[in-house]
């Protein structure tokens, strides 16, 4: 059995706030954001963005991509070039920064349907694998993905199956 | 005259970007103190005077909205405190507005927006 996807205005709604942060916060402009299929629950990357949430659903939203796409994104938000910006942690702190608003712009919305959503704080993992709980009956996965120069940007978006009142 | 802003907000990117998008909104008359959460904040606001605050809402240890209160039960006058969020819901600036909050910027934003909510508080 397929695990369900997004409504398609919850993913449009998506990747339009995706390309306005990318725009207007990173000064990097897409070359493409397109809908994907999110087949799978567990990640391992070179950069994960993790931001879990409660309300009418439960879940995660995830964000992956390449050390260096992460350090340009830091980069190009902080006005400097990529090798200046030091430790990891520096290209953490902006890749989360970006996670954050993709998250919070998702939950305004989800809160227009007449959802509720809590948001928690963002969490950016370095060369781990992460499993979040979107399988099974009721879940939902949704991906959008963004091409910009230096690579892309993977959001997905992940209900856990039950349901609350 | 500089005016002294406090920026609230836990990730210091974000700071650098507001500051940044501040001084591109043409607003040359701002001297900035950082705080990376509300606990921080009250910190900042006890031991200094400002003329404008901007608060993030989501935020570890104490949330925008408990800071904006904080601010209000602590000063009873408090300055002009704008919210800088991803959460433009209907209900998080109702809140922020009840707590005391004088104005919304909604992330992301560009300079123009900038100086449409936060240039009258500066001038």
């Amino acid at each position: 059995m397929s695990t369900a996807t997004l409504e398609q205005h919850l993913v449009e709604a998506l990747q339009r706030a995706a390309r306005e942060i990318l725009e207007t916060m990173v000064s990097m402009s897409p070359t493409s954001v397109t809908e994907e299929s999110e087949d799978t629950s567990s990640f391992r990357d070179e950069v994960i963005g993790l931001l879990g949430f409660t309300g009418t659903r439960t879940g995660t939203i995830v964000v992956r991509a390449s050390e260096a796409l992460a350090r340009t994104v830091a980069a190009r938000m902080l006005m400097m070039e990529p090798s200046e910006i030091g430790s990891f942690a520096d290209a953490a702190d902006a890749f989360g920064e970006v996670v954050n608003m993709l998250a919070g712009n998702f939950k305004n919305a989800w809160v227009a349907d007449g959802n509720a959503m809590e948001l928690a704080m963002p969490n950016v993992i370095h060369n781990g694998a992460v499993k979040v709980h979107s399988d099974g009956p009721g879940c939902v996965r949704s991906r959008v993905r963004v091409a910009v120069e230096g690579g892309v940007i993977d959001i997905g978006v992940h209900f856990e199956g039950k349901e609350r009142a | 005259m500089a005016k002294n802003v406090l920026i609230v907000d836990d990730s210091a990117t974000m700071r650098k970007i507001i500051m940044r998008g501040i001084r591109q909104a043409g607003i040359e008359n701002a001297d900035f103190k950082e705080a990376g959460d509300g606990v921080e904040g009250m910190q900042a606001v006890e031991a200094g005077a400002f003329d404008l605050i901007l608060s993030d809402v989501n935020m570890p240890n104490m949330n925008g909205l408990d800071f904006v209160k904080a601010v209000a039960t602590k000063l009873g006058t408090p300055p002009p405190i704008v919210m800088i969020t991803t959460e433009g819901s209907e209900e998080v600036v109702k809140e922020a507005m009840n707590r005391g909050a004088r104005g919304y910027l909604k992330k992301p934003f560009t300079p123009e927006k900038i100086q449409e909510v936060i240039g009258p508080f500066l001038k």
